[in-house]
């Protein structure tokens, strides 16, 4: 019979679930938002196209700490021993969801950086933006549209 | 630097100023992702030493103490060679397994994201022209404070992810995990609220009000100095004069006087 490193109180369980759920809606909300901007601003071929690469980090890390908080609430939520089966599929989504949250923003970047690129789009520096892993790349139709983003900002 | 540059032979070409914005920016990006490619590595070292993504590691007690097991085969392991290890194992914490490895990866994660973070800040004020000493330590001290919550959070969520499941890889994925989406959310917050700009403007402010008490206090200084010398000056003056009147008379009434000197 396995067994936890430290047994925890129930209300400190519901809680920390409630915080892992509640972080993994947070990156599922950013990563819907940062796809739905992204498409309306490439659909409507709008003079400046941002592009949210951190938030594509966020789907494979919600995906991988889904799988996690599953696992949590199966175990100390709910009661139950995790079968050998379900304790190596769990494994295996949570590390897909790693590979996703490494692959997933530098393949998205490629075909958006190309796509824009090819439509005449280039990178304004001025309004772009980097700090860890949150990086926000704005592309625009021409030198204008850039100083005037930079002004408004 | 960015001067220099620009006065060097070459500076003012397009490719020379293009090249040395390439260097500065893969600096940034290094110091940005050198944390993440470490936990990546780790990770990687430990699928590829357990042989498979869905190789079995749990934890289970022997003696009333944690310990890790691992199933397959451990003859074609190359740094995980046993079946079982205590969770305090040097092997197990190097590879991230269990609480005390996904501890160990967030702390170290946390403390090498704010060296390299600042070690860039610091460059990138020496070499950029437009970058102010306000700018430097408003942006490091929010930069500290973001790398810690975060790493705080990491660590919060291995104990927790230790506590309630007995996947022995959980904690280090949750640490990888909450640590990049509590990165994300905490950059939004300082940029949908600026809140590093209003600490940058608000050193500026306190400079400015330093500079102008100093300088307030310099002037009452320079105007109590000025009353101190013209007290002295006055002083001077009258005794002088009264010196002086006190002479006149003495020698008046001494070669003038109706009446005869005895000597």
């Amino acid at each position: 019979m396995s067994q936890h490193e430290k047994q925890i109180s129930k209300p400190m369980l519901y809680a920390g679930l409630g915080a892992l759920i509640i972080m993994t809606m947070i990156g599922i909300s950013y990563f819907t938002y940062a796809v739905f901007t992204l498409g309306k601003d490439l659909s409507n071929h709008s003079d400046n196209i941002s592009f949210n690469k951190g938030a594509f980090y966020l789907l494979g890390a919600s995906i991988g700490l889904a799988s996690i908080v599953f696992a949590g609430i199966y175990e100390s939520g709910l009661g139950h021993t995790l079968s050998k089966a379900l304790g190596s599929t769990i494994t295996k989504v949570a590390l897909a969801g790693l590979i996703i949250m490494l692959v997933l923003p530098h393949v998205t970047h490629y075909f958006v950086s190309s796509a824009v690129e090819s439509d005449g789009y280039s990178i304004c520096d001025a309004a772009s933006h980097q700090w860890l892993y949150s990086k926000t790349i704005v592309f625009t139709r021409n030198e204008e549209a850039c100083r005037l983003l930079t002004a408004v900002q | 630097m960015d001067a220099i540059i620009r006065s060097s032979p070459n500076g003012q070409r397009q490719s020379v100023q293009s090249n040395w914005q390439k260097i500065k920016g893969k600096i940034g990006t290094g110091a940005s992702y050198y944390a993440s490619a470490d936990d990546a590595v780790t990770m990687a070292k430990l699928v590829g030493d357990l042989g498979s993504f869905g190789a079995k590691a749990y934890i289970k007690s022997y003696g009333g103490k944690p310990h890790i097991i691992l199933k397959g085969h451990p003859g074609l392991r190359r740094i995980l060679t046993g079946t079982k290890y205590s969770i305090k194992n040097p092997k197990v914490v190097s590879m991230g397994l269990g609480k005390a490895g996904a501890v160990t990866a967030a702390k170290q994660g946390g403390m090498l994201t704010v060296f390299l973070l600042s070690a860039y800040r610091i460059f990138d004020f020496v070499l950029t022209d437009e970058e102010t000493l306000s700018g430097l330590i408003g942006t490091l001290a929010t930069d500290i404070v973001k790398v810690g919550v975060a790493t705080g959070a990491s660590i919060a969520t291995a104990t927790f992810v230790a506590g309630i499941t007995t996947i022995a890889v959980g904690p280090i994925l949750a640490v990888v995990f909450v640590g990049v989406i509590s990165t994300y959310a905490l950059d939004s917050l300082d940029q949908q609220y600026g809140l590093t700009d209003r600490v940058i403007s608000g050193l500026d402010e306190m400079g400015d009000n330093a500079s102008s008490f100093i300088e307030q206090k310099n002037r009452e200084l320079t105007n109590a100095a000025a009353e101190v010398a013209d007290s002295i000056i006055d002083y001077a003056i009258d005794s002088a004069r009264s010196i002086a009147i006190e002479w006149v008379i003495t020698q008046l009434d001494r070669y003038l006087s109706p009446y005869p000197r005895i000597r």
